[in-house]
């Protein structure tokens, strides 16, 4: 029992902001994302102590469930476009000036609204390949598609990002 | 809003990556997730016995043993039903030799029966039960003559040449003081050859023949009116070879 919880607390803190990020830029609720992200992990961590040999790929294996638990949350609840104000607090401050953070902001900001706006497999393709910096194979596995159909899935999310950018 | 480049796009998409939980939340999850247990399925374990390399032995051996056994066993069969051959009616083995006779036509165990009389009589062994035998036999083929004729009519040849040979043995018989004669075993075949003859000699009345047909069917009518009925079919063959 021990080594199952040492095995799955690294797993914990290799994965849990990936995974908080995931589901944040889904729901865009610091609470919502939260609370989603401890059901995610409560329920690894039983299949973990139950199966845990036969979970080959802990990533692959956590995200299924995000993406099932936020899939999950949009069926309870209606989609909010609201931003919360948390977010702005928990930004690291990648610019030194006010114009440059103002630029940033509104940049990101766009984005992140965007982000919500794409299609789901659009979404999932975009953060795990700039955000998580997984390769197009990797990608490729988890969502059970040719690796040219993920770089045409990637090709399209960033045109309509720019385009709900540019229309909004 | 400014259009945006895709590349303009892409770094701020990647800007995301700053985008991080509240640690102490983190911390707290961690710990209360921990200190969950799930409900562990556990398989009862079936008490697993340890194969020791006698047990490989003794699996090995007795499969061996069976193989053996049976090696054995038929080595045996095959030998009996081979010396069976050669038994005669009163040796321990001559049922044996009537299993392996089970597919042969009635008629035919007949002839070997009547054979085996003949070499009964020429040994020093009782012949009682070779003769009885032979009146079983007899009796058996007289039963299925008709049964034979109707579903093969080329078998009439066989027929004729198995029932003479059976007439031989007897005739044989009789010089070593056996007589069999007209028992009432040997009165049933000649009584299921009577309708057949009958029905042949019929059905060459009705045919165009030779001269010298003509003459060995009135011969044949002779010897069926005499009862020989055995006799009669034998030159009735002549007649339709």
């Amino acid at each position: 029992m021990e080594n199952l919880n040492e095995q799955f607390s690294q797993i914990y803190d290799q994965y849990i902001d990936k995974i908080y990020r995931f589901i944040y830029l889904k729901v865009n609720s610091e609470e919502i994302a939260q609370d989603i992200t401890s059901k995610v992990f409560l329920k690894g961590w039983q299949a973990y102590q139950n199966q845990g040999k036969d979970i080959k790929n802990p990533s692959a294996f956590l995200y299924q469930i995000a993406r099932n638990a936020v899939i999950d949350h949009y069926r309870d609840k209606s989609r909010s476009n609201t931003v919360s104000p948390e977010f702005v607090a928990e930004m690291a401050d990648l610019r030194t000036n006010q114009h440059d953070m103002a630029i940033f902001n509104s940049d990101v900001e766009a984005v992140k609204t965007a982000i919500k706006s794409i299609k789901p497999e659009y979404q999932d393709v975009v953060i795990w390949y700039y955000l998580d910096d997984k390769p197009v194979s990797e990608i490729a596995e988890m969502i059970d598609k040719p690796a040219g159909t993920v770089r045409v899935m990637l090709h399209r999310a960033i045109q309509d990002l720019k385009d709900i950018i540019k229309e909004s | 809003m400014p259009k945006l480049t895709q590349k303009q796009v892409i770094s701020a998409v990647k800007d995301l990556k700053s985008i991080k939980p509240n640690q102490e939340w983190v911390s707290l999850l961690k710990s209360q997730i921990l200190t969950e247990k799930a409900f562990v399925r556990t398989i009862p374990a079936t008490p697993v016995r340890k194969v020791s390399i006698f047990d490989v032995l003794a699996s090995v051996m007795f499969q061996r043993k069976f193989a053996y056994a049976l090696a054995a066993f038929v080595f045996v069969i095959t030998g009996m039903f081979g010396f069976a051959q050669y038994t005669v009616p009163g040796d321990l083995l001559f049922p044996v030799k009537k299993i392996s006779e089970m597919k042969t036509s009635p008629l035919a165990i007949a002839v070997m029966r009547s054979d085996d009389a003949l070499k009964v009589a020429k040994s020093n062994k009782d012949v009682y039960p070779a003769i009885g035998e032979l009146k079983a036999s007899l009796a058996d083929a007289a039963k299925n003559l008709v049964a034979t004729i109707t579903a093969d009519k080329d078998s009439l040849k066989t027929i004729s040449e198995e029932i003479k040979k059976i007439e031989e043995n007897k005739r044989q018989l009789q010089t070593l003081g056996i007589d069999i004669g007209s028992t009432q075993e040997t009165k049933e075949l000649d009584n299921a050859l009577a309708p057949l003859v009958k029905s042949e000699l019929t059905d060459l009345g009705e045919t165009t023949l030779t001269d010298e047909q003509k003459e060995s069917l009135t011969k044949a009518q002779e010897l069926y009116d005499q009862g020989k009925y055995s006799d009669a079919l034998e030159v009735i063959l002549t007649i339709s070879n």
